[in-house]
């Protein structure tokens, strides 16, 4: 029995994971209307850039704010670099770039860092019985105030108002002088800093090897699909189901295996839902 | 550059080119333009979706790779060519309906989502399941009986017919009443809708028919390279082979099958070099920045420019 409720809370932390990753993409797609193929490299990008600071401050938490300032300079800095060149572009286009983006990143920190797992003790030591690591379940809460930071932060401030006012009706937010530029590069910072607030959290447990963004991407456009594009709510909680799918389905198949059947399951329910789960909840 | 090459008279020269080929290249070489001419007819197929219909299929390894893994299957089972070749058409026949289907229940960004998502099932089914695929050590499929079996001009001339053949029926479909509709769709979907035309039949027509030229390449592919492997049905070949459509200029048949050769000599090129990916990665950002309509498209740009100057 045991293990089945510590998998339950591994497949909560599994589920954090894709959520932090899937929501930086499902926002920079509601608002700019960009495929981010490169979205799971800013995640492994994340875990590196972390592993770094922390083999040189040997302080995991100060580590993991440098690794996700880091991957969000850069990941925005991508992402803007050819805004003016692409600008009315189809959603085809940018989906090739960042696609070009994803193979040179991916294979430089192949080049930088190796193939081997870079790995870093977790902060916290410790085990609660049924339940797992304190260190997992101290990312699932982090995770979870995030995200709900995030959510505030579009509610409540004047930043996250200009963002749902180009979000809802981009040439009347332009006219009322909103700058669309300067709204979307802090889109493209929040969008990569969450994939990298990912990665940097995932360190301890996975630790980093050059493939890892490639499997959390998969995962992270599979529930932005079946949540809803742009919704960030349905996005959270199809993260969860995914998370918890999988890693109760690893207890019975093997790991890919069990990917296999998340993938297939939630585009059976594309298939019957046009709109994915959105207007479920 | 487009409009002449779209002209009787380019045909003509692509046919004695063609026809020239296997007179004076060495075997090896001749190899590769029968494998080229392969990924060719791969790239016309996609064309026809994404060119031609505006669906932008980033899965259409699929098609290619799931008969190309039939035919194997079947081949080296024990059975003879033809059943394998009537078993890859019904391989071919269910995916095109499958992810047909699909292409009608989503649209736009989402169905580039979700055919790369399809790819990587796939791939990752393809990659598991050992005892059908030969998983991670791919399928090997014996000599007998295959294009390998032939002269390296016997073989080069069934993959020459047979693409030329089938170009020439995807150009005649495209200049068809039915070719001018898909464009239709694709620049203006709700007035063909409003026209009173069932588009989602018509996307998911040309599906099929795209899902059938993509399978006869898969089996060309298998019966002379006859080494099959899971990324034959992967995201990666899928993406890249809108590169390829993207490279030669989208809706010009011609231009893609250019595109498609042009991008695997590069790549061949480039093979040897250690962080190989990096370059295809540049060569992906380039020919999105800097050449959207494709390279094709390039000189005839040029060529206006230079007469501007002229007359001026």
């Amino acid at each position: 029995m045991e293990i089945v409720t510590s998998q339950l809370a591994n497949g909560v932390v599994v589920g954090t994971t894709i959520a932090l990753t899937a929501l930086g993409l499902t926002l920079i797609f509601g608002i700019m209307h960009i495929v981010n193929l490169a979205h799971g490299e800013f995640y492994a990008l994340g875990a590196y850039f972390t592993w770094v600071a922390y083999s040189l401050l040997n302080k995991f938490w100060v580590s993991a704010a440098i690794g996700i300032v880091a991957t969000a300079i850069i990941g925005a800095a991508l992402l803007m670099i050819f805004y003016d060149k692409l600008k009315g572009a189809g959603p085809l286009r940018w989906a090739l770039l960042t696609l070009g983006f994803g193979y040179v990143l991916r294979e430089l920190m192949q080049l930088v860092f190796g193939t081997d797992f870079k790995l870093v003790a977790p902060p916290l030591e410790g085990t609660i019985p049924w339940a797992g690591g304190v260190y997992r379940i101290a990312v699932t809460v982090a995770g979870l105030l995030l995200i709900l930071a995030l959510a505030l932060f579009l509610k409540k401030s004047r930043y996250g108002v200009l963002i749902r006012a180009i979000a809802n009706n981009r040439d009347a937010a332009a006219l009322v002088g909103v700058s669309t530029k300067t709204i979307y590069t802090w889109v493209a910072l929040i969008s990569a800093g969450l994939a990298g607030a990912a990665g940097a959290f995932m360190l301890p447990v996975t630790s980093a090897y050059p493939t890892m963004g490639l499997e959390i991407m998969i995962m992270a456009f599979v529930v932005v699909v079946v949540g809803g594009m742009g919704n960030i709510q349905g996005a959270l909680i199809a993260s969860l189901l995914a998370g918890l799918a999988q890693s109760l389905l690893t207890l019975i198949v093997e790991p890919t295996v069990a990917t296999i059947i998340v993938l297939v399951a939630f585009m059976l329910v594309l298939v019957v839902r046009r709109e994915g789960l959105q207007k479920l909840w | 550059m487009v409009n002449a090459l779209s002209k009787s008279w380019s045909l003509a020269i692509s046919a004695v080119f063609l026809s020239v080929l296997p007179l004076v290249l060495p075997d090896y070489y001749l190899y590769l333009a029968t494998e080229l001419l392969i990924w060719a007819l791969f790239a016309l197929s996609l064309d026809l979706l994404l060119g031609y219909t505006g669906l932008p299929s980033f899965g259409h390894a699929i098609f290619f790779g799931i008969p190309a893994y039939a035919v194997g299957i079947i081949l080296t089972a024990g059975y003879p060519l033809i059943v394998a070749l009537l078993v890859a058409v019904v391989a071919a026949s269910l995916t095109g309906l499958i992810l047909g289907y699909l292409a009608t229940r989503t649209g736009g960004i989402g169905y580039i989502i979700v055919t790369l998502l399809a790819s990587f099932a796939v791939f990752l089914i393809a990659f598991s399941w050992t005892n059908l695929t030969g998983g991670e050590n791919g399928l090997y499929i014996s000599r007998a009986g295959t294009l390998a079996a032939l002269s390296t001009q016997a073989a080069y001339a069934i993959v020459a017919v047979s693409t030329a053949l089938i170009f020439l029926g995807a150009r005649w479909l495209v200049r068809s009443n039915y070719g001018l509709l898909l464009v239709g769709i694709k620049t203006n979907e709700t007035r063909a809708q409003a026209m009173g035309y069932n588009t989602q039949l018509y996307k998911f027509q040309i599906t099929i028919v795209s899902a059938m030229i993509a399978g006869v390449a898969g089996v060309l592919y298998a019966l002379l390279a006859r080494s099959l492997s899971a990324e034959l049905v992967g995201p990666e070949l899928s993406t890249e082979a809108v590169i390829w459509v993207l490279l030669g200029g989208t809706q010009t048949l011609l231009g893609p099958m250019l595109g498609a050769a042009l991008f695997i000599l590069i790549k061949q090129a480039l093979n040897t070099i250690r962080a190989y990916p990096i370059f295809l990665g540049l060569l992906f950002i380039v020919v999105v920045v800097w050449a959207p309509s494709g390279l094709l498209k390039l000189p005839k740009g040029l060529w206006k420019s230079f007469r501007r100057r002229n007359t001026r």
